[in-house]
Parts: C-alpha cells; sequence; structure tokens
C-alpha cells in the first residue's frame, strides 16, 4: 500500500502535462456527422504522432509498451487538461485494439492496430441485437460459411458511431449447439461491404450516432474471423471486463472533476432570491457527499489498477468499479441539473459548455452500455460472492 | 503506486483476523452485561502481546515502527467482529505519548497496561466518552491538541444508556492535572483517528455483505437458495461495491494521511462519508437480508448497525464531516 510516484513516474506525468498543453485542440468538439468522425480522428492521430497512443500496446503494433500506471497517468492528465472526449475512436481504441492484441492472428493485428492508433479508422461494436440485450448470448444474426468466406444476414441494435465507422467487431451465429454461447463467431465486418445498411436512431440526448444494423447476405472473409469458428464467445468475453474497469478510467477522473467544478458553481450561482446555492443545506449535502463519494471511486480506481498489474487478464472487480462508477455520475449530473434550476430546462445540444441537461440524459447510458447494472450486479453476485445463478 | 497491501500488510491483516475472530466474534456482545467491563480480557492481553497498539510507534521508542497504513488494517477487524474495549483511544494515546518522546507512557500503554478509554469535549466543559468502565485513563481529542488524563483526575457526572451493548457511555468533568499533552502541530489526532474510526466501519461494511451473502446460499424459499432471486442477489451486490469503495478510501486515505499529502484533507473525511453511510446501509441490508431473525436480538444483524450508528457520531459528527468536505481544497494528482 503505497501512492509514492517513482521518480521516473513523475518525469513521466511531467511530460504527458506539457505535451496536452500545447496539444490540445481548443476548438468544440463537434458531436455528429462527419465533422465528429474527422475531428475525433485528427485528435487521435495527433496524440499517434506525439507518442501517445497506445501507452500500454505493444510497440511492435505502435504502441508505447509501458505499465498500466503509466496509462492511469496518462488518463488523469488528459481530464485534467480538459481533452476532448475521445468519441468515435473509443471502440477501436478501448474494445476492438485490446481484444485483437488479445486474440487476433498476425495478419489482423499487423493491419489494423496501426490504423486504429494513428486515427485513420472509426470502429463500432456489433453485439446487441433487437432479441439480444442483457442476453447477448441469445443473438441471432446467421452467417453461413460459402467457401473461404461467411455470409451474414441479420440485423444488429444500439451500434453507436455504425454511420461513421469503417469496421465493425462483429458476433454472429455460425452454429446452434447445445449451449447457446456455443456457436458464436466473432468477426471484423468491413462497414463498406455491399448488403450493409444503417439507420441512425435519434436518442433522448438529441440527434446521435447511435444505430441499428442490417445485414442481407454481407460476405465477410474467413481471413477476418478472430479466435476459431464457434468460439467467438470466449473472443468477446476476454474484453469486456476491460471495458467495465480500467478502460473507464478517464471518465472516472473526469466525474471527480465534475464534481469539484460544481461546488465552484453552486458558490457563484444564486438563486432568484439572491442566495448562493451552496447555501442551500440540500444542496450543500449532496455536493459534501458526492465529494466524499468521488475520493471514493478514485481509491476504488487505483485499487482496481493496482489487482491488474498483478494479473494478465482484468478481473470481475471491474463490475464493482463500474456500478459505483455508473451510478454515481447520474447523482452528480442530477445534481448539477439541481443546482442551475431553471436553466437546467434549456435545450442545449450535447457537448455544448453548461449542456446540464443533456449532460445528464447521457448518463442513463452508463448502467445499460456495457453491461446493464442489473446484469453487473449479476456477475457480483454470482462471480465475486458465489451466490447460486437464477433470475 | 499500489493500493493492495504487500506481503508483510497482508500478514498483519491474517493475524488480526485469526486473533480478534477466535476471541471475540459479534456474537458475544448478545447477553453482555449492561454495565461493567466490556473488553475481551483474552483479545485485550494477546493484543497487546502482538503488539498492535505499538504497531505505528517509532522503533527508537519500542514500537514496531509501521504506520498508520497497518494500523487500518488492526482496525479493519475489530470494526469486522465488533471487539468491544477501548482501542482506539489506547492507540491515540500511544501517539500522544510518542509524540510527547514519553517512554514510560509508551510502555504503559503500548503493554496494555493502561487502557486508554476515547473521549471528547461536549458543552459544559464536560467530557464524553463510550469507554467508561475499561478505561484507566482519557485521551482526549481537541480542535488544539491532544490530552491524556488518568482516570483518578476525572469524574463521572452521569451516565446514559448506550444502543451500543458494547459501550460505556458517561459525561467525565476534569478534577485533576493532566498526564501528558500534546499540540496539534506535534501530533493531529482528528485525522489519524478518523482514519481509524472509517477502518472499523468498512469492517462492518465487509462483514455485513459476508453474512448476507453466507445467509443467501443456505437460506432456501421457494425450494431454491434465496441467493438465486435477483432482489436478493442484487442487495448482495451492493453490499459488495460498498464494502468495496469503503475498504479503498480508507486505505487510500491512511496513505494521504501519514505521507501528509494535500489530499488528506479531503480524503479523512470522505472516508469517514463514506464509511459511515455505507456501513448503515449495508448493516441495514443484511438485517432485510435475514427476514424476521435479522429484527431479532437474538441474531447479531442489529449490532453492526448499532455499533455503525455510534462509530458515525464519534469525534467529528456527520454535520461537521460534510463542513471538512466542502472546504477541503481540490485534488489535482500531483
Amino acid at each position: 500500500m503505497n501512492l509514492d510516484l517513482a521518480p521516473e513516474m513523475r518525469e513521466f506525468r511531467e511530460e504527458v502535462r506539457a505535451w496536452l498543453r500545447e496539444n490540445v485542440p481548443r476548438e468544440p468538439q463537434p458531436h455528429e456527422g462527419p465533422e465528429m468522425r474527422a475531428f475525433d480522428l485528427a485528435w487521435q492521430h495527433r496524440q499517434y504522432e506525439g507518442g501517445w497512443a497506445g501507452i500500454n500496446w505493444p510497440v511492435e503494433y505502435g504502441g508505447r509498451g509501458l505499465s498500466l500506471l503509466q496509462q492511469m497517468i496518462w488518463y488523469e492528465e488528459y481530464a485534467w487538461a480538459d481533452a476532448p472526449d475521445i468519441g468515435s475512436c473509443f471502440v477501436g481504441v478501448n474494445h476492438a485494439g485490446p481484444t485483437l492484441i488479445a486474440r487476433a492472428s498476425e495478419e489482423l493485428k499487423s493491419f489494423h492496430l496501426p490504423r486504429i492508433l494513428r486515427g485513420e479508422v472509426v470502429w463500432c461494436q456489433g453485439f446487441s441485437e433487437p432479441g439480444a440485450g442483457s442476453d447477448l448470448a441469445a443473438l441471432s444474426t446467421r452467417a453461413e460459411i460459402d467457401g473461404d468466406h461467411l455470409v451474414v444476414n441479420g440485423q444488429k441494435i444500439w451500434t453507436s458511431y455504425a454511420d461513421e465507422a469503417d469496421y465493425q467487431e462483429l458476433l454472429v451465429r455460425t452454429s446452434r449447439g447445445a449451449r447457446k454461447h456455443d456457436g458464436i463467431t466473432w468477426a471484423v465486418c468491413d462497414m463498406r461491404t455491399p448488403g450493409i445498411t444503417v439507420r441512425p436512431i435519434p436518442t433522448m440526448t438529441g440527434p446521435a450516432h447511435f444505430c441499428e444494423v442490417f445485414y442481407d447476405d454481407v460476405r465477410i472473409p474467413l481471413s477476418d474471423v478472430v479466435g476459431e469458428i464457434d468460439s467467438g464467445w470466449s473472443v468477446a468475453m476476454s474484453t469486456l471486463s476491460f471495458e467495465r474497469g480500467t478502460g473507464f478510467l478517464k471518465e472516472q477522473v473526469r466525474l471527480v472533476r465534475l464534481v469539484d467544478q460544481l461546488v465552484e458553481l453552486a458558490r457563484d450561482r444564486v438563486d432568484p432570491r439572491g442566495r448562493r446555492r451552496i447555501d442551500d443545506d440540500v444542496i450543500a449535502q449532496r455536493l459534501a457527499t458526492a465529494r466524499a463519494e468521488a475520493a471514493a471511486l478514485t481509491a476504488m480506481a487505483l485499487a482496481d489498477i493496482s489487482r491488474n498489474a498483478r494479473r494478465s487478464q482484468p478481473g470481475v472487480e471491474g463490475s464493482m468499479l463500474r456500478l459505483f462508477f455508473s451510478q454515481l455520475g447520474q447523482r452528480v449530473a442530477k445534481l448539477a441539473v439541481d443546482i442551475v434550476e431553471e436553466d437546467g430546462l434549456e435545450a442545449r445540444p450535447y457537448g455544448l459548455p453548461d449542456s446540464f441537461a443533456a449532460d445528464w440524459y447521457r448518463t442513463f447510458a452508463y448502467t445499460i452500455a456495457a453491461g446493464s447494472k442489473d446484469i453487473q450486479r449479476n456477475i457480483v453476485g454470482e462471480r465475486l460472492l458465489g451466490l447460486p445463478r437464477g433470475r | 503506486m499500489d493500493l493492495l497491501p504487500d506481503d508483510d500488510q497482508a500478514a498483519i491483516a491474517a493475524a488480526a483476523r485469526e486473533l480478534v475472530g477466535a476471541t471475540s466474534p459479534p456474537g458475544r456482545l448478545i447477553g453482555l452485561s449492561p454495565q461493567g467491563p466490556v473488553a475481551e480480557p483474552k483479545l485485550w492481553r494477546l493484543a497487546a502481546q502482538q503488539g498492535f497498539f505499538a504497531l505505528d510507534v517509532p522503533e527508537v521508542l519500542g514500537g514496531a515502527g509501521l504506520s498508520l497504513a497497518e494500523q487500518t488494517l488492526v482496525f479493519r477487524e475489530l470494526g469486522r467482529y465488533l471487539a468491544a474495549g477501548p482501542f482506539l483511544g489506547t492507540v491515540v494515546a500511544a501517539q500522544v505519548a510518542a509524540a510527547a518522546g514519553d517512554t514510560e507512557l509508551v510502555a504503559e500503554v503500548t503493554s496494555g497496561a493502561l487502557p486508554v478509554g476515547l473521549a471528547e469535549p461536549i458543552p459544559d466543559g464536560l467530557l464524553r466518552t463510550f469507554d467508561a468502565d475499561d478505561a484507566r485513563a482519557f485521551v482526549v481529542v481537541t480542535p488544539d491538541g491532544t490530552t491524556v488524563y488518568d482516570a483518578g483526575s476525572t469524574e463521572v457526572v452521569r451516565r446514559r444508556p448506550c444502543v451500543d451493548a458494547a459501550s460505556r457511555w458517561a459525561e467525565l468533568r476534569v478534577v485533576g492535572e493532566p498526564r501528558r499533552a500534546v499540540g496539534r502541530a506535534e501530533f493531529d489526532a482528528l485525522p489519524y483517528a478518523s482514519v481509524l474510526v472509517a477502518a472499523m466501519l468498512s469492517g462492518i461494511c465487509e462483514a455485513t455483505r459476508d453474512q448476507s451473502a453466507a445467509y443467501a446460499k443456505v437460506r432456501q424459499q421457494f425450494d431454491v437458495p434465496i441467493g438465486s432471486f435477483q432482489a436478493v442477489k442484487h442487495r448482495c451486490a451492493e453490499e459488495a461495491v460498498r464494502a468495496e469503495a469503503a475498504v479503498q478510501v480508507v486505505t487510500f486515505a491512511a496513505l494521504a494521511v501519514r505521507d501528509g499529502r494535500p489530499d488528506a484533507a479531503l480524503f479523512w473525511p470522505a472516508a469517514r462519508s463514506v464509511t459511515f453511510d455505507h456501513a448503515v446501509r449495508n448493516a441495514s441490508d443484511n438485517i432485510q437480508n435475514h427476514g424476521g431473525i435479522g429484527y431479532t436480538a437474538e441474531h447479531d444483524a442489529h449490532l453492526f448497525l448499532k455499533r455503525a450508528q455510534l462509530l458515525g457520531e464519534l469525534l467529528l459528527p456527520p454535520r461537521d464531516v460534510r463542513r471538512a468536505l466542502l472546504e477541503a481544497p481540490e485534488a489535482r494528482p500531483a
């Protein structure tokens, strides 16, 4: 147990801080359409050029090969520098990339990983279906093997950035075995393949990058399958823990900062009778609790990193971090709306400064995406506490 | 940076767990006499012998030379088993003696020969303690400094029954001279003791989580263990999340206070706030998970709730914890 940073880690932090000071884009980040894609890729590319992409990815695929701790320092400084959201680069950098590193062939790794890091491609995730949400293994998008191709027919849904994506991590059903988890295959799907139709779905935060995707005889080369045919479930599971835990580190740091900013906001804002919002006992109580919980979140995240640094695969403890983070994020976002009172009613697009309501609506995704909070609680109950399975 | 215990620290925690669990399980409090000393004599003796009270006393003064971080591991176990007795006051007094360089008092306190109760100022110039019948001395924590009085230098003004069966609540008046006093600059008792209060609360979070999970595996209704129902399973899972948050924020706070970091001003009140809230909620959920038996005095579920309630009020009541949280500077990583 120690909070000491070795001298070389302090130097690393200084280096990160200096680079971010010079390089963080100051223009507002677009959250829609081709402008969003262009902005996100340009920012990813700038990080790559600066040597900051893939900090703990292997060197042979363009990463830096550094430690998880250094990755954490990067995220901390990134959040404190008010650097842009990773946006449409999220799936490639935080999910597809780590999955490919863990499970893909050399050919796929050396083709895709540098492109992800250099900010040349946007990825999306084709997992959920209309009939397969929490029960992901019930997915029914079919893939038949035809020569050296998979031929895919079916539908995916809740696919973020599908309308801007170049590639998709796609789960398809290649056979129906005794267990529904068997018979699933994980493949890289080129989104320009004929037969793919993408329909954007507006969300409660407004127009968004949320989509459904239809597949009509879409042909995917067998060489783009990751892992074996019918073994896609284990490929998908190999990185979900990452997505739930350390993958959200930057968002965790940002949430801690947001709470501090809300304390300032409540000191600056006055109600119509001229009373500072922080002098409202209810607001003060909620802010104090949020600060305490944000401090606990910082500690939990560091504990998660400490655990993961001692083993090769992230553990299921990431689900506890995810549960705590996501629910705290919702409480804090609602608190912001309550501090600004009437101003929270103004419809402002997500991503603008002071878009408190849209920021709050956005947090509803926290307890649905990457496994709903109910699924996370099943995981904690069954895999950490050893409770019997059941529904 | 690493928030998890190393091998030596894990060994300290395991030894404490074994000792406290074997000598002083929570159920001991059921049927405990409402008067007289509460400390389990064997636990007190062995705790002193194993060096619990001297864990974070410098080696030159006869201690183990470890730190508040290791002491939190011991106090988490004391919390887990609802150990009774003036443990907190005694380790605070050991720090006072060490800060003053009073080797005689260090030896007397760390050997267990002088059990020291924790006392805090209340209005009308009185002191409040919950250790009245075990203590042979009292350590008084004020905003300016910390003072040890022999019990003979105090007299009981009033006694009040406490919801926590293992507490002996009394209001005291000082009638004699202090035995030893140190200023805040020499030893800042409030953050130190607050981290240990939070450590005990984190132990309650873990104990109630584990009791809930254990019961949910064996209690059958509708022909299956109740832990297979999501309504129960999810409550248990949230208990696990709260326990994890409590344990980790305590460790972080202990290290921040020990190392004199700027973020200590945020983390020790945060540890108090989070562990108190989580311990009360875990203890409440644990009672609910047990159903009828959880409501009875024959089961120990209620004891965790009542101890949590008491610990939440010690030294710094929640309203002052709240103020400290709002006043603490923002904690930018350095």
